[in-house]
């Protein structure tokens, strides 16, 4: 991709995450250039095609995260894979923030949306019972029970920002991982909680 | 080229998971027994090569048995090959039974008196 359209696209990113999706205009993104709507269109032929070419970095930034599955063989994993959630979710906010806009406008994109985050609780699924498997997390979870909480994970990773900006609090990284770690605690074996203690606590300053 | 976008379905994607799951239960340093298959075949070292040639529903197989030259009573009797006539058979285990056999000449060979056998 030119130099040009990669500029087009880090505005128009900018201003999905300033001003909400629906509230940017072309011309919107020619003066964040401060080129004209003319030459805007010369690389992207309407707003559609720029919100395509966004949804697609988006995509491969996400792909990447979910790439990261099983990286390591103990609690570190889902430790970093949240890190890479909540860079995801403050680089790109309007992704979750605007799902219900991006559902009725473009259906064919909120498809692609739909299908990354069924992989994410998938993921968050196979990663309780990998642990339970590995004496971490508590045996007595039955599957109905770990696709709850597999569906809690991922609902606080979609809804995190959302929730944050409602409450007009900071989002920082730690309270988001205190957040998803409290739902998990309750579950941990003595064995996942000195897992726990060892390579997650030193990293979450706050409780 | 264009890269072509390729979807999994859910239940494809739990089954790729199930599986990278059970790769990092089993991938972990050997253990010491995983050798044992080593050990336990060692004796096939000094152990004397005879071929075996039998006929059956027309056709002629070869076996090769491996028989340990301090005691014969240890062996086994391996089925490698069948032959339409019993030339191209014979041909077949002497080429067989010079390959598979430790010293190529054959120097390696059962005595029969370990067998104890008692001729009365």
């Amino acid at each position: 991709m030119s130099q040009t359209k990669e500029r087009i696209i880090s505005a128009a990113i900018h201003l999905f995450n300033e001003q909400g999706f629906v509230n940017v205009r072309l011309q919107n993104i020619a003066d964040e250039l401060k080129i004209s709507v003319g030459n805007l269109a010369y690389h992207f032929k309407n707003k559609e095609a720029i919100v395509a070419r966004a949804y697609e970095k988006t995509g491969e930034e996400l792909r990447t995260i979910l790439g990261s599955y099983r990286a390591s063989p103990d609690l570190r994993d889902l430790d970093s894979q949240l890190d890479a959630y909540h860079q995801f979710i403050k680089q790109y906010p309007f992704y979750f923030i605007d799902i219900l806009e991006i559902k009725r406008n473009h259906p064919h994109l909120h498809e692609d949306r739909k299908e990354f985050i069924v992989k994410m609780r998938v993921q968050f699924e196979k990663r309780i019972e990998y642990n339970q498997s590995r004496g971490i997390l508590k045996m007595e979870l039955d599957k109905q029970q770990i696709a709850q909480l597999a569906d809690n994970l991922c609902t606080m990773v979609t809804f995190w920002h959302t929730s944050q900006a409602i409450k007009d609090e900071f989002d920082d990284l730690c309270s988001f991982k205190c957040s998803v770690w409290l739902q998990l605690l309750p579950f941990l074996t003595i064995k996942g909680k000195e897992e726990y203690e060892r390579f997650i606590e030193p990293g979450l300053t706050v409780i | 080229m264009k890269n072509h976008k390729i979807y999994i379905d859910k239940k494809c994607y739990e089954k790729l998971m199930d599986c990278m799951n059970i790769q990092h239960v089993i991938d972990h340093r050997g253990e010491y027994i995983d050798l044992d298959l080593f050990y336990r075949d060692e004796w096939l070292l000094d152990s004397a090569v005879i071929d075996n040639i039998v006929e059956r529903k027309g056709n002629w197989d070869v076996y090769l048995v491996f028989a340990h030259i301090y005691n014969p009573f240890k062996m086994i009797k391996k089925k490698i090959s069948k032959c339409i006539s019993l030339q191209k058979a014979e041909l077949a285990a002497n080429m067989m039974r010079r390959l598979a056999a430790k010293d190529q000449r054959g120097t390696l060979k059962i005595d029969q008196s370990l067998f104890h056998s008692c001729n009365n």
